[in-house]
């Protein structure tokens, strides 16, 4: 017989030991059932089922219209198992069988994917060889829905077909430098494609199923771990068939007036939307690899030039907003300014002393002229509105790598470049930054940034990134006015006028033009060839568009006449597909002469 | 141990004296207790029928729903096949109604861009530029906008002459109208 205390004990040790052996089993439980829940789970589905990637596809870029720029499309691969590639029986819709042999499939699968039955062959030797139970050669890539379809319904059961997401740019090249482009790997390599991958870029799903014997899913066992997300929609300010028009006229001047390169932009003055960025050379992003690298990015965003003459109605407004000048302002003008210092300031062509108005100065484009009305005013207050324009600094308008031009501060001014300055040159811009400039002087004033993207359209229907569309006043209604009123004569074709006989019946249109040098690299300007350009506004009396032509470096003409009648088919063409009502005011004609 | 039960038992028994008082009390009823076994074996057949009915019921179920497995099997194989055909009729619609597809189209019809607008002002009368029909001819061919997704343009030059849907055989005097002439219907 036990002692009660003996027995006591035992029954403490036994207890004991049932409450660790359960504190084990709790401890187990918990993790297996809660910590390493997810993780065996997936275990235990992969192994008793499946696991299915579920795509999150990548938005698509449109135009302001909705026109399809760019787009995410399912493409297939080609891959035979070689050491299965032996004859197979097919069964055709009557039941009848037939022997299918290697060569056979071989005609169908290069009939499908466009290459010799040689080829699909041969590829399936060379794995063959290399490796007798080889069961991986790809015989062709990228293949699209209906050649995918045939060879899926040709039944061949040695090949399989993965699928992945393809960019396609339906429209080629038509804003191709400012859409950008994606790599093989699918992550974006340049233009809205970089600068709004977080907008369009979908993140993949993942999803777990069981499936019977014969491949059907059973019922009530899919689970879904993570739900695949779409990339949102990208729409841009874009207008397709206009920068069509323009990217088309663009290289056909290019062309034949064999220049290096060409920029075509058009503007809404109102909102600042972009709505043509043509470039030549240019892009096509669907084979990237046919374009130069230089030409591969947006010009018009990222390279900066010295701009020449079509800054001169910038120093103009800076001067009326100062009361330092006005249109009808009186100088007199020799062809050649030595003011001292070693400065000399020299016009395109030799000329008498002329007697002009300010006005006179912008349609002669006279360097001289600008120089003695510019300097009038004092150089900080001059930069500090060039500054308050946009020059010097980016315009922020939502493109990668935007180059932000060079305007040094006065005090790093030598004296050639006080005078250089107030014309255009010992500064560089890019062509938006010009853009956003003249938006301001036809915008009466205010300054709205400029943009190329009206927002992110979200898969859940939420709208990001749309631009604040909100005015800066810069410059006085008036001086606006009145710097228009004074470019309207650069087209009017008297004896000073820049750009004689261009017409555009019905509208007023104001212009400048621009023949600037450029710095070869080597610290002297490149000389005999220039940077042309002409910016354009229309109509003066209610601004609506801002177009800005520029060639690189034409050979067979040189001066500003070069853009001319690019200019004016752009022109028309914007006041054709905006339908923008001709002018009803009646022109300022201020004089040019006194 | 047996010692103690033993002496308890008794004391237990005491109570039960009273059964005997149920019992008289339960013979009152005595003559109903003819009926038990009937109910038994209803509610046994009621049982049983319910067991053999859920269970034919729920392999019907299963069946149901094995069969919509295999519907869902097929209707989503079909959804990913109209989903692909969807994508590639999209993608070729994007495709044809490219710029420079249309301008090549167009071109290929003979027709020329033009760019001498001309404008009627309602309020004078006037004409404003010169309303004068478009010269030169078609250049689109030549694509200086590329577009690597555009076949070759080998299919649009050897259509050139031959007539077919796009580019109907010219046609001397009016068109005759074929069938009932239209007529709006009011009320």
């Amino acid at each position: 017989m036990m002692s009660p205390v003996s027995s006591r004990r035992r029954a403490v040790v036994a207890i004991l030991v049932i409450v660790a052996m359960v504190a084990v089993l709790i401890v187990r439980l918990v993790d297996l059932q809660v910590v390493r829940a997810d993780a065996l789970d997936r275990q235990s589905a992969e192994a008793r089922g499946a696991v299915l990637k579920t795509v999150g596809t990548r938005g698509s870029i449109v135009a302001a219209d909705g026109t399809v720029l760019a787009s995410s499309v399912l493409r297939y691969d080609v891959i035979a198992s070689p050491m299965n590639a032996n004859t197979f029986d097919r069964t055709d819709a009557a039941g009848h069988d037939t022997k299918v042999t290697r060569a056979m499939a071989a005609a169908e699968i290069a009939a499908a994917t466009d290459q010799t039955a040689a080829d699909v062959l041969s590829t399936i030797s060379a794995a063959l060889k290399d490796n007798p139970e080889s069961q991986y050669a790809v015989l062709a890539q990228s293949i699209d829905v209906p050649a995918y379809k045939k060879l899926r319904s040709a039944g061949i059961p040695w090949l399989s077909f993965p699928s992945h997401q393809t960019r396609v740019y339906p429209n080629g090249a038509v804003a191709g430098n400012v859409l950008g482009f994606v790599g093989a790997d699918g992550n974006p390599q340049a233009g809205l494609e970089s600068e709004y991958d977080k907008c369009l870029r979908g993140s993949d799903g993942e999803e777990t199923f069981q499936t019977s014997e014969d491949g059907v899913t059973i019922p009530g066992s899919t689970v879904t771990r993570k739900k695949a997300k779409n990339g949102g929609t990208l729409v841009t300010t874009l207008d397709t068939d206009l920068n069509w028009f323009a990217q088309d006229e663009l290289a056909k001047a290019v062309k034949k007036l064999h220049a290096e390169f060409g920029m075509v932009s058009v503007v809404s003055v109102k909102d600042g939307a972009i709505k043509a960025a043509a470039q030549y050379p240019t892009v096509d992003p669907n084979n990237v690899g046919a374009t130069a690298p230089q030409y591969r990015g947006a010009m018009m965003f990222q390279n900066q030039y010295e701009p020449g003459s079509i800054f001169k109605p910038l120093t103009a407004a800076a001067l009326i907003e100062a009361g330092k000048a006005t249109p009808f302002t009186q100088v007199r003008v020799p062809d050649v300014l030595t003011p001292g210092g070693g400065v000399m300031v020299r016009d395109s062509e030799a000329h008498p002393t002329q007697n002009l108005t300010m006005t006179g100065v912008l349609t002669e484009s006279s360097n001289v002229g600008m120089s003695l009305l510019g300097t009038r005013l004092s150089d900080t207050r001059r930069y500090d509105f060039l500054r308050k324009l946009g020059i010097g600094s980016s315009t922020h308008s939502g493109f990668p790598a935007e180059a932000s031009g060079q305007l040094h501060p006065p005090s790093e001014w030598d004296a050639q470049t006080r005078y250089a300055t107030t014309f255009g040159q010992a500064v560089s811009a890019s062509q938006v930054q010009m853009l956003s400039a003249y938006q301001t002087i036809a915008n009466g004033g205010v300054r709205v940034p400029l943009t190329l993207v009206d927002g992110c359209k979200n898969a859940d229907g939420t709208i990001t990134s749309a631009p604040s569309g909100k005015g800066t006043r810069i410059i006085a209604k008036k001086t606006s006015q009145e710097v228009l009123g004074m470019l309207e004569n650069v087209l009017k074709g008297g004896p000073l006028s820049t750009l004689p006989d261009t017409e555009f019946p019905g509208y007023t249109i104001a212009a400048k033009t621009g023949t600037a040098q450029e710095p070869d690299g080597n610290g002297v300007y490149r000389s005999g060839s220039y940077y042309v350009s002409i910016m354009g506004i229309a109509p003066v009396d209610d601004p609506q568009y801002v177009v800005s032509v520029n060639i690189g470096f034409p050979t067979t003409i040189t001066s500003s006449y070069a853009a001319r009648p690019l200019f004016q088919q752009v022109m028309n063409q914007v006041l054709k597909t905006f339908r923008v009502k001709p002018s009803t005011t009646p022109q300022s004609n201020y004089p040019d002469t006194y | 141990m047996s010692a103690t039960t033993a002496v308890i038992e008794p004391a237990r028994r005491a109570p039960s004296g009273a059964r005997p008082t149920r019992d008289r009390h339960l013979e009152a009823v005595a003559p109903d207790a003819a009926r038990r076994p009937k109910p038994t074996l209803f509610y046994a057949a009621v049982a049983v029928t319910a067991v053999f009915a859920i269970v034919a019921t729920q392999l019907l179920l299963s069946i149901g729903v094995s069969q919509g497995a295999y519907q869902i099997e097929s209707l989503q194989s079909t959804k990913v096949s109209i989903a692909q055909d969807l994508q590639s009729a999209t993608e070729q619609v994007d495709m044809l109604s490219s710029p420079q597809n249309l301008a090549a189209k167009a071109a290929a019809l003979g027709m020329i861009g033009g760019n001498s607008p001309a404008y009627l002002k309602l309020s004078t009368g006037k004409v404003l530029g010169a309303p004068v029909a478009a010269t030169g001819s078609p250049t689109g061919t030549s694509v200086l906008v590329p577009n690597a997704l555009l076949p070759t343009p080998k299919t649009s030059t050897a259509k050139k002459g031959a007539p077919d849907a796009n580019h109907p055989a010219t046609q001397q005097g009016p068109v005759a109208w074929v069938g009932a002439l239209p007529s709006p219907t009011t009320h």
